[in-house]
């Protein structure tokens, strides 16, 4: 999968090992790395995509429709949310998948799994009302503590309005605000490209911990790498930060995906290799899908076996497992 | 005549056909129910003169509509970049 995420055009040994890998390994492992439509891109233009399995394929492309289709939900969905952000005058940040198509990156290169919004906690629960009464939303019931509960409407993607960017404050909550820019058009703003950056970075370590390193969040710091961020905040930001080497980790193995990355962690990619072979080892022998839920989490701290990473199973005693297993795309 | 679909081309069905997005222009195109079913016969590399059998056979219209449609649709989809004319390859010394 990395390979030809990377452009590489995978041995033959190594394509018939892929490809010849049962139908059920296949949607795990996309299940966890959470690229499919990367991988559906990338295959286009691989010389072995004659070779990739009819089930697989299937999968790939409907994940790339869906994409499509979300895709172009988005600017009017942001649009009308957008007329109620006016209204109520509250200070409103577009984040990550959303404030990047609307910026400009390539409609349905990613999947979209939300539209999520950054708001001052005064501003947050009369947004989250204001959507609800006005746009005809409904809220979930109940919220991790860092944004306000889901907001669902048939035939649109949820939102969640964020309080904070993570379950714990980080200097990046005050930091995205610093250099946010205006929308043009709609009246949220964006975070610059460093921001967004950063975001990505935090993301993958901080809230993704249970599937850290996996494809998705290499891809994105990889693909949010452009000329317009600030290589030395991001590398002072890195270096002073509490989670420092899985966030290095990460930027370290986007590297792989975006050679202008510099070279933070020369191990990073093995580091991600290790993780995902021991998810995977997990994935193709456990049946149950709850089990390997909960097997995959422990496989990924074991084999990352960083320090602070080992001191995860005692987080998990604290905030319990099924927080975890939520981060976990499901594998049912 | 063959017909190949752009690696840059990407095709989602919507509730009233389909769009086809092209992934380096960032242009976008929708098709009607019968520009849908003409892209899936590309997808499934039906050449010129399939699809046009398989249009008057599911729309049961007169051949000579049916070839003016697909030609026009199939131009339009060249001149935009989403499909690629295959050139027959002939053998040598013919």
């Amino acid at each position: 999968m990395s390979a030809v995420l990377a452009g590489e055009s995978p041995g033959a040994l190594l394509t018939a090992r892929a490809f010849g890998a049962p139908d059920e390994l296949w949607r795990r492992a996309l299940a966890i790395e959470g690229c499919a439509v990367q991988l559906e891109r990338a295959l286009r233009r691989s010389p072995i995509s004659d070779f990739v399995p009819s089930r697989l394929r299937e999968w790939l492309s409907d994940a790339a429709a869906r994409a499509i289709r979300d895709a172009l939900a988005v600017p009017g969905q942001v649009a009308e949310l957008a007329e109620i952000v006016r209204e109520s005058g509250a200070r409103v940040l577009l984040l990550k998948g959303a404030a990047r198509l609307l910026s400009g990156e390539v409609p349905g290169g990613r999947s979209l799994a939300d539209i999520d919004l950054l708001v001052s906690p005064g501003d947050a629960r009369r947004l989250h009302d204001l959507m609800q009464r006005r746009l005809g939303y409904l809220s979930m019931s109940a919220a991790p503590e860092h944004h306000l509960p889901v907001l669902f409407r048939p035939g649109a993607l949820p939102v969640e309005i964020h309080v904070q960017l993570g379950p714990r404050p980080t200097d990046l909550d005050e930091r995205i605000w610093r250099d946010a820019r205006d929308g043009s058009d709609v009246a949220v703003a964006f975070p610059s490209p460093t921001g967004a950056l950063l975001h990505a970075l935090e993301h993958g370590a901080l809230i993704h911990w249970a599937v850290r390193y996996r494809l998705r969040d290499l891809l994105d710091v990889a693909q949010g790498w452009n000329a317009r961020v600030d290589t030395d905040e991001v590398v002072q930001y890195v270096r002073g930060h509490t989670q420092r080497r899985a966030l290095e980790t990460i930027l370290g193995a986007a590297r792989r995906f975006a050679d202008a990355i510099p070279v933070v962690r020369p191990s990073a990619w093995r580091t991600v290799r290790r993780v995902a072979r021991a998810r995977y080892l997990v994935v193709a022998h456990v049946r149950r899908p709850a089990l390997a839920e909960s097997l995959c989490i422990a496989a990924g701290v074991i084999a990352e076996a960083s320090p602070r990473a080992m001191l995860r199973p005692a987080e998990l005693a604290l905030f319990g497992v099924r927080q975890a297993r939520a981060d976990l795309p499901s594998l049912t | 005549m063959n017909y190949t679909i752009s690696p840059d081309a990407a095709f989602a069905a919507v509730d009233d056909g389909a769009v086809v997005l092209h992934m380096g222009t960032k242009r976008y195109y929708s098709l009607n129910e019968t520009g849908m079913f003409i892209w899936r016969r590309l997808e499934d590399g039906f050449t010129h003169a399939d699809i046009v059998a398989r249009v008057v056979e599911e729309y049961d219209v007169a051949i000579a509509e049916a070839e003016a449609a697909v030609a026009r649709l199939l131009d339009e989809l060249v001149q935009e970049t989403l499909i690629q004319l295959v050139e027959p390859t002939r053998a040598i010394g013919e």
